[in-house]
């Protein structure tokens, strides 16, 4: 985490928008933990790290809800843009960095993002690890079908993400048709090297995508913590799904997930 | 340079118009005749406007040409056995289309009588002279990635069962009419049935063949009594896993011939590989990147295919195992486990379980 712009931009906007008073935050391993007016919370990015026992102590920081490419796929199905998904294409494949530090959690990222988008629950899921660098997954989450491509590439190496919804009345997604990979919205080209920048957020200008999603999740919280046991129980889910996915390779079988 | 002497049987395929430029522009190839399935499919084949005869049945094209060297098959593929049989009898050699049948015992029959007559079958597989898939092949075996953890492939396309019709019947495409499960009431021959490249292109990738299959399928996207969206994952002999997409998940317009319009998304077909290795990633795209266009019937953005020339290298082939008594790359037997593997796909969707091979 970018503590010099993570920590004052999340104060700025928790008192920009009056969501808190008082806000102190600390970023350890995996977490970030808020104090101020409305309590002390500990929002966890690192889900593989949320032990059973305390899975209702903290509250899952689930940041790539607050993206803002896949809140639009919500939008476009959520509007009748397209209706009616039966089928949604997946790959994340990526270095390892503090977010996709371990398959549970790119695991985890995914489930909740086609949950999220769709609004159905994943009930069953197929999986055969390969160690603990990459699976294959088929997902099935009522009467829709995921296909899910989940692993590691080399440090440095550019992401794989590709999100395709195909429903019955048309085809979303966000990666540019006939293009392979992610596009950004500017190029620096200096001889062998090509740099690229990323900027979509003024209001957080600078800051990383991910951890721009992350304070804007925090904010949210901040904003309902009503809603805290609902994302408990959303974490505990998503480990049942990880769990399910490690029986499945085991027995090589369709396995159910709690939902 | 010595020509061969070639035919279509049929011309009833969706493949067989990507024949047409290949054997007019070819000068090792003598396109000698054409047998059309219906009157329909001749008074189609006569808005080419090739000069070549068109019969109604294709043992009278046989019979009225004994100069035929090689046949393509261009038939549905419940015809393909009675069509191999008839090129068996007069000693021809024969281009399959790619589902030469999902009937594993009809394929063994299809193997004896092909040895039996002394002629070659190769079967059409275009994407093996892709010159991307070839690429991708030569990184992979050179070690630009490492050894292959997995395999991923998409073949997706729109359907053509409005322009061809036959793919849209479970008996002429797959053979049989099998429930695709238990209480549904789809049936095998759609999607998967379409497919079988990236199949293929997995076990020269890998160098390797199927450990197990499993299978499911969504609910469809448009109202056929096959399974149009579905996704493969498995493990091979030698460890390495694959996830392929085989679907029909391209929506078109409901036309009944080819022609620009017949897509609603703006890529019509796509085979793309994603291949995961323990010092990399590769991500190829056979078909693209292309040029784009906005206009046409429907005044939509369109992607304008740039290249297509699998079929000259296919056809190179078939030429050269003609002329030199060579067994194509493609043939009868090694694609047998192709189709199997497909098969069995099937299988596991009815069964909701792995299917080991």
């Amino acid at each position: 985490m970018d503590e010099k712009l993570f920590v004052p931009y999340l104060k700025e906007l928790a008192d920009k928008y009056s969501l808190a008073q008082d806000v102190e935050v600390e970023l350890t391993d995996g977490e970030v933990i808020v104090s101020c007016d409305k309590g002390s919370f500990r929002f966890v990015y690192d889900l593989a790290k949320i032990k059973e026992a305390e899975a209702d102590q903290v509250v899952p920081l689930l940041h790539w809800r607050n993206k803002r490419r896949y809140v639009e796929l919500k939008n476009i199905l959520k509007t009748g843009m397209i209706e009616d998904a039966r089928g949604i294409r997946i790959h994340h494949i990526v270095p390892k960095d503090i977010f996709n530090s371990s398959l549970q959690n790119i695991l985890a990222y995914e489930t909740d993002l086609v949950e999220m988008i769709t609004g159905e629950k994943v009930d069953r899921i197929f999986a055969d690890f390969s160690s603990d660098v990459y699976t294959n997954c088929i997902v099935s989450a009522g009467r829709l079908r995921v296909s899910m491509e989940l692993g590691f590439s080399p440090e440095g190496s550019e992401p794989v993400l590709l999100h395709e919804i195909v429903a019955r009345t048309g085809i979303a997604s966000d990666v540019v048709v006939d293009t392979q990979m992610q596009q950004y919205p500017i190029y620096l080209l200096r001889g062998k090297e090509t740099e690229h920048y990323n900027e979509i957020d003024n209001e957080l200008y600078g800051l990383d995508n991910t951890q721009a999603d992350c304070i804007r999740f925090i904010l949210g919280v901040l904003g309902e913590p009503e809603k805290i046991p609902e994302l408990q129980k959303q974490g505990k889910h998503l480990a049942a799904v990880y769990r399910a996915a490690e029986k499945a390779t085991k027995v090589l079988e369709y396995v159910e997930a709690e939902c | 340079m010595k020509q061969i002497n070639v035919a279509i049987a049929s011309l009833t395929h969706a493949h067989v118009r990507k024949y047409y430029q290949t054997l007019h522009d070819n000068a090792k190839l003598n396109w000698v005749a054409v047998s059309c399935a219906t009157e329909a499919v001749a008074e189609d084949f006569k808005l080419y406007g090739y000069d070549v005869p068109i019969y109604y049945s294709t043992e009278q094209m046989l019979i009225e040409h004994p100069e035929i060297d090689g046949v393509i098959i261009a038939s549905e593929n419940f015809r393909h056995f009675g069509d191999m049989e008839l090129c068996c009898k007069y000693g021809k050699h024969m281009l399959s289309m790619k589902i030469p049948t999902f009937d594993m015992e009809e394929y063994d029959r299809m193997i004896d009588m092909v040895k039996k007559a002394g002629v070659l079958c190769q079967v059409e597989l275009e994407m093996t002279y892709n010159p991307t898939t070839r690429r991708v092949q030569e990184l992979v075996q050179a070690g630009a990635i490492g050894d292959v953890i997995s395999f991923n492939a998409t073949n997706i396309t729109l359907s053509p069962v409005w322009a061809f019709p036959w793919q849209g019947d479970p008996e002429i495409s797959y053979g049989k009419k099998i429930p695709l499960r238990e209480g549904d009431p789809r049936f095998r021959g759609g999607a998967l049935s379409d497919h079988p490249h990236i199949f293929d292109t997995l076990r020269w990738i890998t160098g390797s063949d199927f450990d197990y299959v499993f299978a499911d399928v969504a609910d469809n996207i448009r109202d056929i009594p096959e399974e149009d969206v579905l996704y493969v994952t498995g493990r091979m002999k030698n460890g390495c896993k694959f996830l392929l997409d085989p679907s029909w998940c391209r929506h078109e317009e409901h036309i009944s011939r080819p022609s620009p319009g017949w897509e609603v998304f703006p890529k019509r077909m796509e085979v793309n590989y994603s291949i995961v290795g323990t010092k990399g990633v590769l991500q190829a795209d056979c078909f693209g990147p292309n040029v784009y266009f906005n206009g046409g019937p429907n005044n939509r953005y369109t992607i304008q295919y740039t290249y297509f020339d699998e079929w000259i290298g296919m056809m190179d082939e078939f030429y050269d195992c003609i002329i030199h008594n060579k067994q194509p790359k493609i043939n009868l037997e090694w694609h047998k486990r192709t189709v199997e593997a497909m098969v069995r796909c099937y299988d596991s969707i009815a069964a909701g379980k792995p299917v080991y091979m």
